[in-house]
């Protein structure tokens, strides 16, 4: 069953940081935008991280993170942000909204990894 | 409206994020040249990538005209073509863009970031009617054989002066900030 959920509208981006992590031994599934987001996070109980894009089309990623934490009064589950967005504001509304962490494209696993282990417990 | 340490400090910044995020590896060749601006007739039959930068004094299109030839998909598409490569381009240049953007967010702490997306050529005919205050164009050759052109198209609602702190060069990326 899946515990990490990566979500972004780039194929190329799902796959290098789905694929790495798989490679690890997470399970993991993948989201296209923040309304499949949403879908994903409610038909998979298990997952405890969301790793997730800012900019995508449909719903951006700060916008899921406030639904995960409004609509669905989801708390628990830990959310990091995976953007080349690295504005003070933008992070402010992350926080405000909920989001645990921040990380500045591009994607180094190795740099992250163990800590993205301890956040999907 | 544009200063020339505005001017001089976007040719900067340009420069570094072509090094920094379209050279995909640390020993190949990249050569950047300032070039003479295509007539958009020229541009109108190559679909190009687009991406925007905002804040509340101007707007930022930078635009990547790219060969979809045989080194180029070799060197940044792993072998693949088609929708494919096109997909990990725009990936390529939302990275190239949002290095722009790092840097550019320690003078503006207001900026916002569009996704990348295709333009059909012909769109370039429209260009003029954005009225830029600044508008560059730049040859990029890695390994002599994987060639495009960056343009930086430059609207500005109010006079437009910075200068980018050094430090802002350096920013980490790929660390988690933990809050």
């Amino acid at each position: 069953m899946a515990n990490i959920l990566v979500v972004d509208d780039s194929g190329a981006v799902r796959e290098e940081v789905a694929g790495f992590l798989r490679k690890n031994g997470l399970a993991v599934e993948t989201a296209v935008d923040g309304k499949d987001g949403l879908s994903k996070l409610k038909s998979h109980p298990g997952i405890r991280l969301i790793v997730c894009d800012v900019n995508m089309p449909n719903m951006d990623g700060l916008t899921m993170v406030e639904k995960i934490r409004g609509e669905l009064r989801n708390t628990s589950v830990n959310v990091v942000m995976l953007t080349t967005e690295s504005s003070p504001s933008m992070k402010e509304r992350g926080k405000a909204a909920g989001v645990k962490g921040w990380i500045v494209k591009p994607f180094k696993g190795e740099a992250v990894l163990e800590s993205f282990k301890r956040l999907a417990v | 409206m544009i200063s020339d340490r505005a001017v001089q400090g976007m040719d900067e910044i340009l420069h570094r994020a072509v090094r920094s995020r379209l050279v995909l590896h640390p020993g190949d060749r990249c050569e950047v040249a300032r070039t003479r601006l295509r007539d958009a007739g020229e541009l109108s039959d190559q679909d190009f990538v687009v991406l925007t930068i905002t804040s509340l004094g101007f707007r930022m299109l930078t635009m990547i005209h790219i060969d979809d030839d045989q080194p180029t998909r070799a060197y940044y598409g792993r072998g693949t073509s088609g929708h494919a490569f096109m997909d990990i381009f725009l990936e390529v240049a939302n990275l190239f863009c949002g290095a722009i953007n790092q840097e550019l967010v320690a003078c503006f702490p207001d900026l916002g970031m569009s996704t990348p997306y295709y333009l059909d050529g012909k769109c370039a005919l429209h260009i003029a009617a954005l009225r830029p205050a600044y508008l560059a164009s730049y040859a990029i050759a890695i390994n002599d054989d994987v060639r495009m052109t960056a343009s930086v198209c430059l609207c500005a609602q109010a006079p437009l002066d910075f200068t980018v702190p050094e430090a802002a060069a350096a920013q980490a990326t790929g660390e988690l900030e933990l809050f």
